[in-house]
């Protein structure tokens, strides 16, 4: 038996979710109550969302002993089983179950491990030893070099390459240069970001610092939208300890480079992650975009060169500086290094965080790394890069997932939302849900963007509800090629993507619901119908208190029937019955 | 560099966008974000082109590159801009023009009329009309007004009586004969006498070209004249607005037929064009037995003869066949004559073609119908006839008409006894005259011709009305007379015939909701006759609006056409790309106007969010009073918390408006009700104030409606843009007037005249003559002219602030204020006055951006560098002359700017300022001769007046020993001290546009023009002559420079003006011209008096 040396609960906001905050302060009583002096540590995210609550303890020897979705009652048992009787409760332990095998962990290789907020942590942890050797060591031109050979690229989405992004900013004149930290983390089912932030906020600050070393630039803003509390509120520490240590302000490392960094707070308008709006929000402006060139690496900021980089981008930094380019280009394809982290959701058994050498393929992602299709169910595509991207069929799912693979098919890395859609999943649906998203975030400037998402949301919202017209759909794909053309923006100029990849892969849905007015999927309320068979019911019952309106009588005989003229087609029925004697059939069919 | 475009080669800078190089060129690509003062937003996408190898791209935010071919119009670039116009148009809440005008097929600007006739100006309302229509009283009768139909405002309760409203108009008895162009050497020919030819006779003579109209009948009108009955419209008033034409110089030549007296072919070799408005005069008939027999006439044959004057006998029992207007026209006829009228039709009532009103009006007169049957034969008794067999109907399937059809009863006959039938089942055109004149005709005998032009297979030939389109409403012959007359235009000008294309958005579907709070307000309706006492004779049945009615309805109108319907490029844009309105159609916010500013309407719904006049606000003119809230669609602009803009940091000076591309942001017009209309525009100088911006007045008819900037990128003042919207004639002095005891009488100007003469002293300075910096070059020189010569005096002030002191600058310091544009570092000495610095401020801070110090000194000025604000400007210019200026850091930093200057300026606004800072400034630039002293006058024409005679200040005048007073456009007496000095005097005469404490003081009142209704000149605060254009009526009926004369001449002086040049030349006769005179006097201290004052009073509720 390995005595214990610490227990870690992961206290991210997945975990706080969760129900994390009950298990840290259960453990805590416990704790105190058989007086044992094994310490016990928040730490951030590990990347499990499908196994929150998650309780590491950890043997002297290093063993990592995980415990998942751990609940109240169970934490009396692993205090006095496994902390004091030296024995893991084993019906609690996480099972291997190929999360973490296929991942590489550069960015994310403190996230849940150390205590979010202590900078010795960070420190023991081999942090700060880059931002070390870079001053006192490395020429700010040695430091772009090195970020070039390394191949990384721009993670937000676009996938500029960094080292040329600051080499360009690092030879416009003049000594006032920003440099800003983009974490406006805004794509709905994102969370790579806020993860690190909140797992390991000094990585970003030592990125930031030395690339501010690299540039020249002085100053350094983190623009982090206010829905990140939790992040906002690590970050402050995180900066707040740095000054104290001589990590940030003046003389940094007793260097002469002096660099300070401060947290500007979005206001959540989605379209401030892109540079120029960004720009305008933190001089205190309307954050809308404005057309490049200039880039913001020639006049930015107060009108002064500014490298703005995401959080990810700049998580890699320090590793990229301690292990040398080199360590960091062998992951990944020719043009694509490195790795990326992605936040896996939809309907996959694994959903989390994770991160994986760039150029692997999508199909050992899904089925890999998350375990496959929930229920078994077939896959139907994976939904790349949030809003901005596009939906990638099942039948291509061995394209690698590198920045110029995704571009091919329509799709985008992006910053790291992937979304898996099963058989079950309306394609016309997901882009109108997409396009609802970035319909309502336009900033209103460009024409196309403005008006043109409108009409696109509208023509799709007409097809789902089977009002659609042959024409609608070629309409659609043209005003969508013209939105991309002609917008000013990232928002605008990928706004479309959703809906012209799932209209390019899955045609036949499109036109199944203008022609057949029918949805496949059986998801569009308007197209679709309860059914109850009348051989598979055992007539229990339990769908009938179900139903808000009282749709669902006796049928003539041993069955139930729901009266359509009545239903609503909530489909609380279809979920509640433990027969699979509900089905979902077309409008068309009860027309018939 | 070099780029092409369009084929062509130009030259031009790096950096460059391409729009900026078209710009240049002269080439126009539609544009509808960018704008010349501000840098590029690369928002709408409208001025794309096509750039070789690079695709589409917005011009706007493309710099040229070497070598760059360039197509603005390539189909690819034509596709994306249509695409977007689409798009704006698809989120585009407005109507260009009202649903009235749009339905009517004449295309009459019923708003223009209705709306003018409800702010009472019925004669304009008039001559309104008349540029669409050339018979309104008579279609104010006859009409059947699918205006009506269209009107919004029965969403509300009813429609407007847009019908009645022309009659109103018509009958008024205005002496209106419409202008006819210079005589463009054409002849055109019009076959039919016609509302067709007679339109398209009147529209070509208008465009001048004369025309002749043939007829075959022996008086003009065709159907309004033979086919409508006398009660409907009498003959006189037909007459009447024939004559109109005639007046015009329309030859008309009756009893002259198609086909018979001349031929189509003869009219083609003798004129430069023809139309055929040859109608439709031929019957239809039922072809069923008995039809031919005499007692079964023709409608219109029936009709024709009873409006000559016959009055045939009837039996006592007739039959009308048919359910048209034609058919109500014979019932109600013969109802005249005594029959009794049963009218028989095949279909229901619902079907019939007539207006229900007229089928109500031929009810209550006493006509019987008898619906769905059908006569199968005229039954005969010997000679006589005795009754129609009919057979019952029933009604089937719907046939090409869309109605439903009748089918017969089998077994049901029956026969209707009567004695006499009038046959009005349809008329035909007759075109058998036009044999042989090589013209295609279809099967029914009508003229086959371009629908929007109205040309034939030849192609001189035109025609219209309903020899093409079968019988229609007469409305529907105008416009065909009009678009017809409108190509015969183009051909005859050797153009190619085709008519312009005009875009027209709509709003659709409106609700109630959509019109907002509307009080309900029932339509007028003037009484008609009793059917009993109508149908004994044929005289009129219906009456006229009186004046008060017609303004009461007027004011009904909605006003739903946009008030900037002709200066739209979004809509100028759509047309020329041929946009739809309909193709992106979706969901859009249906905003209502803010009417909340007092001179700015904004109608957000028109809005294309361009962000101009948030740009040119922030941008331009430094004021920053409105941005965008909201995201995506429904960002709207709007000033901090959607609170009216004269609340927040708005000036109002409506350079927003200027900029504005589509109707959002609209100018009121002084009109208590708003009327698009095109207004008169002309170009004259603001003269409330020492700048004296150049503006352009529109009018209508004389009638004062707004102020615009004269050029493109002007911008004015609160005070210039909207001053004169705040004098209203209630407020004027329009006729002399003569004190009597306490009270005051309105006199005629001889007997004003004979009391002055008899009454102003004429001894040496016994009288003292008091101008105004307001008055004209000429008035002033007139004025001195009377002071001198009629009534021997030396005593002459501008005396607008009489008790002030005045400083004397060196005159080699003198700078205009030109030089603010190439100063290097500008002092602006304050305090400044409340309006007029503003535009001055907008030439600061161009002088700032090209790189300018600007210093404040107590001026208020938020473009400035380094500002002092809380020391008096005399002390901080005494201490800046000092060589050791006492310890202040700002003084210091001024010092050192000052010292590294090479174009130093000092700028001060006479009057605002102190005397002893101006004595600081005359200090300063004797000790330093670099500095140059730019001083803006308070008023316009100080210069001028200073010029002919007047001194600056009145310390000199004997005020105390004078007898008498000449007061001329100023009000002294508003300062008490003057006041009381008035009083002890003799006799005081004033001239004034409005009355004040001196007319108060006076005993003769004399009117006065504005400057806006005078001609004349001034001199400049920088010592340039301007130009004024009388550009309104005078209420008072003459300009002030005759007044004056007569005035003389009333006082035995003999000048002989011809006219108000004469007066010029004599000034510049007598006075070398030149900028500055050596010394330069300038009025300090004292309120702001005068006009000028009581305009600013009316402006407070801006907050500017």
């Amino acid at each position: 038996m390995t005595p214990s040396s610490e227990i870690r609960v992961g206290l991210a906001t997945c975990g706080i979710a969760a129900g994390a905050e009950r298990i840290y302060s259960a453990l805590k009583a416990s704790l105190e109550e058989h007086a044992t002096s094994v310490p016990l540590k928040r730490v951030g995210c590990i990347g499990m969302c499908y196994n929150e609550p998650l309780v590491d303890v950890v043997a002297s020897d290093g063993e990592r002993i995980t415990y998942r979705q751990v609940q109240e009652k169970d934490v009396e048992r692993i205090v006095s089983e496994h902390i004091l009787g030296g024995e893991p409760v084993e019906d609690l332990l996480l099972q291997p179950d190929g999360f973490f095998e296929h991942q590489v962990r550069i960015v994310l290789e403190n996230c849940g491990l150390i205590d979010p907020e202590s900078l010795d942590e960070y420190r023991q942890h081999a942090g700060y030893q880059a931002l070390n050797r870079v001053l006192t060591d490395m020429s700010p031109g040695q430091v772009i070099e090195e970020i070039k050979a390394s191949g990384l690229r721009g993670r937000g989405g676009a996938g500029f390459p960094t080292g040329l992004k600051w080499g360009l900013a690092s030879k416009e004149p003049g000594p006032a240069k920003y440099f800003v930290c983009n974490a406006d983390e805004g794509d709905p089912g994102a969370f790579m970001d806020r993860s690190v932030l909140e797992g390991d906020p000094h990585r970003v600050l030592e990125g930031m610092t030395i690339a501010a070393y690299a540039l020249g630039a002085t100053h350094g803003y983190v623009y982090v939208r206010a829905e990140y509390p939790l992040a906002i509120a690590r970050l402050e520490k995180a900066i707040a300890d740095a000054r104290k240590a001589g990590l940030l302000g003046k003389n940094i490392l007793e260097s002469d480079f002096s660099f300070d960094i401060n947290i500007k707070a979005g206001a959540g308008a989605f379209v401030c992650g892109e540079e120029t709006a960004l720009i305008a929000s933190i001089e205190g402006r309307r954050g809308t975009p404005r057309r490049r060139p200039p880039y913001p690496t020639t006049s930015g900021l107060w009108g002064k060169p500014t490298v703005i980089n995401n959080v990810e981008t700049l998580a890699n930094v320090p590793w990229i500086i301690r292990h040398g380019a080199n360590a960091f280009a062998q992951y990944g394809t020719e043009r694509s290094k490195g790795t990326k982290v992605f936040a896996l959701a939809g309907k996959i058994k694994h959903s989390g965080l994770i991160e994986i050498p760039m150029g692997m393929p999508i199909r050992d992602i899904v089925f890999g790394i998350g375990g496959g299709i929930r229920a078994d169910k077939a896959l139907k595509a994976v939904q790349m890069g949030g809003p901005s991207g596009g939906c990638i069929p099942a039948s291509l799912a061995d394209v690698p997932v590198d920045y110029e693979s995704l571009k091919e098919t329509g799709a985008i890395v992006g910053s790291g939302g992937m979304i898996v859609l099963d058989e079950n999943t309306c394609m016309v649906d997901v882009a109108k849900y997409f396009l609802d998203f970035t319909q309502k975030e336009s900033c209103g400037k460009c024409t196309f963007c403005r008006i043109g998402t409108k009409r696109m949301l509208e023509t799709l919202t007409r097809i789902c509800d089977g009002e659609g017209t042959p024409e609608d759909l070629d309409r659609l794909v043209e005003l969508g090629e013209k939105v991309k053309a002609y917008s000013l923006c990232g928002l605008g100029q990928t706004a479309p993507n959703p809906v012209l990849t799932t209209a390019k892969y899955f045609r036949d849905e499109y036109e199944a619901h203008i022609a057949e007015k029918t949805c496949p999927a059986g998801v569009c309320k308007a197209l679709i119908a309860y059914a109850i068979d009348p051989q598979r019911c055992k007539d229990c019952k339990l769908c009938v208190p179900e139903c808000p309106v009282e749709a669902i009588s006796q049928g003539d005989g041993a069955f139930q029937v729901v009266d359509r003229s009545v239903c609503i087609k909530c489909g609380r029925c279809y979920s509640v019955c433990p027969f699979g004697a509900i089905d979902v059939v077309s409008r068309k069919e009860e027309v018939r | 560099m070099t780029v092409t475009i369009d084929g062509k080669a130009f030259t031009c800078q790096d950096g460059e966008m391409i729009l900026e190089v078209t710009r240049r060129a002269g080439i126009e690509i539609p544009a509808l974000c960018s704008e010349k003062r501000l840098a590029p937003f690369d928002s709408c996408g409208v001025c794309v082109v096509e750039v070789e190898g690079k695709g589409v791209v917005k011009s706007c935010s493309t710099p040229v590159e070497d070598g760059m071919v360039i197509l603005p119009h390539s189909p690819e670039a034509e596709d994306v801009r249509r695409a977007v116009l689409e798009l704006l148009l698809s989120n585009h809440w407005g109507d260009c023009i009202g649903p009235c005008q749009q339905a009517c097929p004449a295309h009459t600007d019923c708003q223009g009329y209705v709306c003018l006739a409800g702010n009472g100006l019925f004669r304009e309302a008039l001559e309104h009309l008349y540029n669409y229509l050339p018979f309104p009283a008579s279609f104010g009768r006859i009409c059947p007004a699918p205006c009506e139909d269209a009107c919004r405002r029965q969403i509300v309760e009813e429609p407007i009586q847009i019908r009645h409203m022309k009659r109103f108009l018509g009958d008024q008895g205005l002496d209106y004969v419409p202008s006819v162009a210079a005589d463009s050497g054409f002849r055109v020919a019009i076959v039919g006498g016609g509302p067709a030819g007679l339109s398209c006779a009147y529209f070509l003579q208008r465009q001048g070209h004369a025309a002749v109209v043939f007829e075959a009948m022996p008086k003009m009108g065709g159907m309004l004249r033979y086919g409508i009955p006398d009660y409907r419209l009498p003959q006189d008033v037909l007459d009447w607005e024939l004559s109109v034409l005639q007046r015009m110089g329309i030859e008309f030549r009756n009893g002259v037929r198609l086909g018979g007296d001349l031929s189509c072919e003869q009219l083609e070799k003798q004129y430069d064009a023809v139309f055929l408005g040859l109608g439709a005069w031929a019957s239809g008939g039922l072809g069923v037995p008995g039809e031919d027999h005499p007692a079964v006439r023709q409608g219109t044959d029936f009709l024709c003869h009873v409006n000559q004057g016959e009055r045939p006998t009837l039996p006592e029992h007739v039959a009308v066949i048919g359910g048209g207007n034609t058919a109500m026209d014979a019932a109600r006829t013969a109802r005249r004559l005594g029959a009794q009228v049963t009218v028989l039709y095949r279909r229901s009532r619902e079907q019939m073609p007539a207006l229900p009103r007229e089928i109500n009006e031929a009810e209550e007169e006493g006509v019987t119908f008898n619906f769905l049957v059908q006569p199968v034969e005229f039954l005969t008794n010997g000679e006589q006839l005795s009754g129609i067999k009919c057979v019952k109907m029933q009604l089937g399937g719907l046939d090409a008409s869309g109605r439903a059809r009748p089918v017969p009863i089998e077994g049901s006959e029956f026969v209707v006894p009567v004695q006499a039938t009038i046959l009005a089942v349809g008329q035909l055109p007759d075109t058998t005259c036009l044999s042989g004149a090589e013209i295609e005709v279809d099967r029914r005998g009508r003229i086959i011709a371009d629908e929007a032009t109205g040309q034939t297979s030849r192609t001189k030939v035109f025609t219209g009305g309903d020899v093409v389109t079968g019988p229609s409403i007469a409305v529907e012959a105008v416009g065909a007379g009009r678009r017809a007359a409108d190509a015969i235009d183009q051909f005859l000008r050797g153009v190619e015939v085709d008519p312009p294309f005009v875009y027209t958005h709509e709003k659709m579907d409106v609700m109630r909701v959509d019109i907002g709070d509307v009080e309900e307000v029932p339509r007028v309706v003037t009484p008609v006759r009793v059917p009993e006492e109508r149908t004994a004779d044929f005289d009129e049945y219906e009456t006229d609006f009186t004046p008060e009615q017609a303004i009461a309805e007027g004011a009904r109108c909605l006003g739903c056409g946009c008030t900037v319907f002709n200066d739209c490029a979004l809509r100028d844009y759509s047309a020329a790309s041929r946009a739809q309105q309909a193709s992106y159609a979706g969901e859009l916010d249906r905003k209502r106007p803010d009417e909340r500013h007092p001179f700015i309407i904004r109608d957000l719904g028109k809005c294309i969010a361009c962000g101009r006049c948030i740009r040119v606000c922030g941008e331009v003119c430094g004021i920053h009073a409105i941005d965008f809230v909201g995201r995506g669609i429904s960002q709207e602009v709007q000033a901090p918390f959607d609170r009216p803009w004269q609340e927040s940091a708005c000036v109002s000076c409506g350079a927003c408006v200027d900029t504005c591309p589509t109707g959002a942001l609209a100018d009121r017009s002084t009109l208590e009700k708003q009327v698009p209309l095109d207004l008169t525009e002309t170009p004259s100088v603001c003269t409330l104030c020492g700048l004296t911006c150049e503006i352009n007045v529109l009018s209508l008819n004389g009638r004062y409606m707004k102020t615009l900037p004269r050029h493109e990128e002007g911008i004015l003042c609160a005070k210039g843009r909207y001053g004169w919207h705040t004098i209203t004639e209630a407020q004027r002095v329009t006729a002399p007037l003569l004190r009597e005891g306490s009270k005051w009488a309105e006199t005629s100007w001889e007997d004003a005249f004979r009391v002055i003469a008899e009454r102003l002293p004429r001894g040496e300075n016994e009288t003292v003559v008091i101008g105004s910096g307001h008055l004209t070059n000429e008035e002033g020189y007139l004025l001195a002219r009377l002071g001198r010569e009629g009534l021997h005096t030396t005593l002459f002030a501008i005396g607008d602030v009489m008790s002030r002191e005045s400083v004397v600058l060196p005159g080699d310091a003198l700078a205009s204020t030109v030089a603010i544009d190439t100063a290097d570092l500008i002092i602006v000495v304050g305090p400044r006055s409340r309006y007029e610095r503003f535009v001055l401020d907008l030439r600061l801070r161009t002088a700032k951006k090209a790189g300018a110090i600007i210093i404040g000194l107590q001026a208020d000025l938020p473009e400035a560098d380094v500002a002092i604000e809380e020391l008096p400007a005399a002390g901080l210019m005494g201490a800046l002359s000092q060589p050791d200026p006492e310890v202040d850091d700002r003084l210091v930093a001024i010092k050192e700017r000052i010292s590294s200057a090479t174009h130093p300026l000092l700028v001060f606004e006479e009057r605002t300022v102190s005397a002893d800072a101006v004595r600081a400034i005359a200090r300063l630039v004797e000790i330093q001769p670099a500095w140059k002293v730019a001083m803006v006058r308070a008023l316009p024409n100080t210069n001028g007046l200073a010029k002919v005679g007047f001194q600056l200040d009145g310390k000199d005048l004997a005020l105390d020993t004078a007898r008498a007073c000449l007061v001329v456009g100023t009000n002294p007496a508003q300062e008490d001290s003057v006041a009381a000095k008035l009083k002890q005097m003799n006799f005081v005469v004033t001239m004034a546009v409005v009355n004040n404490e001196t007319t108060a003081q006076s005993d003769v009142v004399l009117p006065m023009s504005l400057p806006i209704e005078t001609n004349g000149h001034l001199i400049d605060t920088d010592g340039n002559p301007k130009q004024l254009t009388s550009i309104l009526r005078s209420p008072a009926g003459e300009e002030n420079w005759e007044i004056l004369v007569s005035l003389a001449q009333a006082l035995d002086l003999h000048w002989d003006y011809a006219d108000v040049n004469a007066v010029t030349s004599a000034i510049e006769a007598q006075t070398k011209r030149r900028s500055f005179p050596e010394e330069y006097g300038c009025q300090l201290g004292g309120e702001r008096g005068g006009l000028a004052a009581k305009i600013e009073d009316a402006l407070s509720a801006l907050n500017v």
